[in-house]
């Protein structure tokens, strides 16, 4: 039976995973982007990617453009494979 | 890392949590689409009205405008697609979608240029204005990429099948019921929608 994923489900790191799982997979989003879409400072969004990077939840791609430094981030195969079983187990509460 | 499990939520926190990820996941997808998606549909929306426009008042000459048109829309959606490569969003296969899209532009230019009946439309009877097959060619063209909207729209986006579905409709509508002004109702209608439709995810979709 699917179960609630502790990581996932504190509801910054659910909005971060909810956005790259709607990426298609190995697409990555811009640091900044994806701040400015959750509404999450840097120093806090840093802080939830740093804990869903641990778990190998998603991949952080550094990079330069136009000499600035960039950081691209994406969402892993495990990291995926874990949120599908956070959203069954939530249906599952719910009995959907 | 290994992760902690299971911690005990109630059904109305599950719900609000399921609600959340459907919000952001649209919300995510629509903003992807509101780059170059949209751009890409209103240029395509005015090659329409400008092409068949001149096929409705300029026909001698459409042929050639077409195919200018053409050779501006083709490359100008792959620049439009490129431009978005500096976007927020790196797509590793955003260059297989522009080759799908080529392939089926391909594969439509190949069965028109296979089934097209061109000796017949050399004969002067039937190459006049608003002839049957020029429609039946018009419909052809309008329908397949209308169609790739709808497939589209399975996976990106519901308001591509509406979309597709909505301009497939008037286009079908238009060559059984408006034949004279076929061509004039393609440019507005068809081209309009196309237009309507992209300064709609322009606008909407952030």
């Amino acid at each position: 039976m699917a179960e609630i994923d502790r990581i996932i489900h504190a509801p910054a790191r659910l909005r971060i995973m909810a956005t790259l799982i709607a990426l298609s997979p190995g697409t990555e989003i811009d640091f900044r982007t994806l701040g400015t879409a959750l509404e999450l400072t840097d120093g806090n969004l840093g802080a939830h990617l740093q804990t869903l990077e641990e778990a190998g939840y998603i991949k952080l791609a550094k990079s330069f453009v136009d000499r600035k430094p960039r950081t691209h981030l994406s969402a892993t195969t495990k990291g995926r494979a874990r949120f599908e079983e956070h959203v069954a187990a939530l249906r599952a509460i719910c009995g959907v | 890392m290994e992760a902690p499990k299971s911690p005990s939520i109630s059904p109305e926190e599950a719900r609000a949590s399921l609600a959340e990820i459907d919000r952001i996941i649209l919300h995510t997808r629509r903003t992807i689409g509101h780059g170059a998606p949209s751009a890409i549909i209103i240029l395509w929306g005015f090659i329409w009205v400008v092409g068949f426009a001149s096929q409705q008042f300029f026909p001698p000459f459409s042929g050639r405008i077409w195919l200018f048109l053409d050779l501006v829309g083709v490359p100008g959606s792959f620049l439009l697609g490129a431009w978005r490569r500096n976007a927020p969003v790196k797509r590793p296969h955003s260059g297989k979608v522009g080759l799908s899209w080529l392939i089926l532009f391909a594969f439509a230019v190949i069965w028109m240029l296979a089934l097209g009946p061109w000796d017949l439309l050399r004969r002067p009877e039937l190459a006049f204005y608003g002839s049957v097959m020029n429609r039946k060619f018009a419909v052809f063209w309008a329908t397949v990429p209308m169609f790739a909207y709808i497939l589209m729209g399975l996976w990106l986006d519901r308001f591509f099948i509406y979309l597709g579905t909505l301009v497939t409709l008037a286009t079908v509508g238009g060559y059984l019921f408006i034949h004279h002004y076929f061509f004039l109702w393609m440019a507005l209608v068809g081209g309009g929608s196309l237009i309507g439709g992209g300064i709609f995810i322009k606008k909407f979709w952030r």
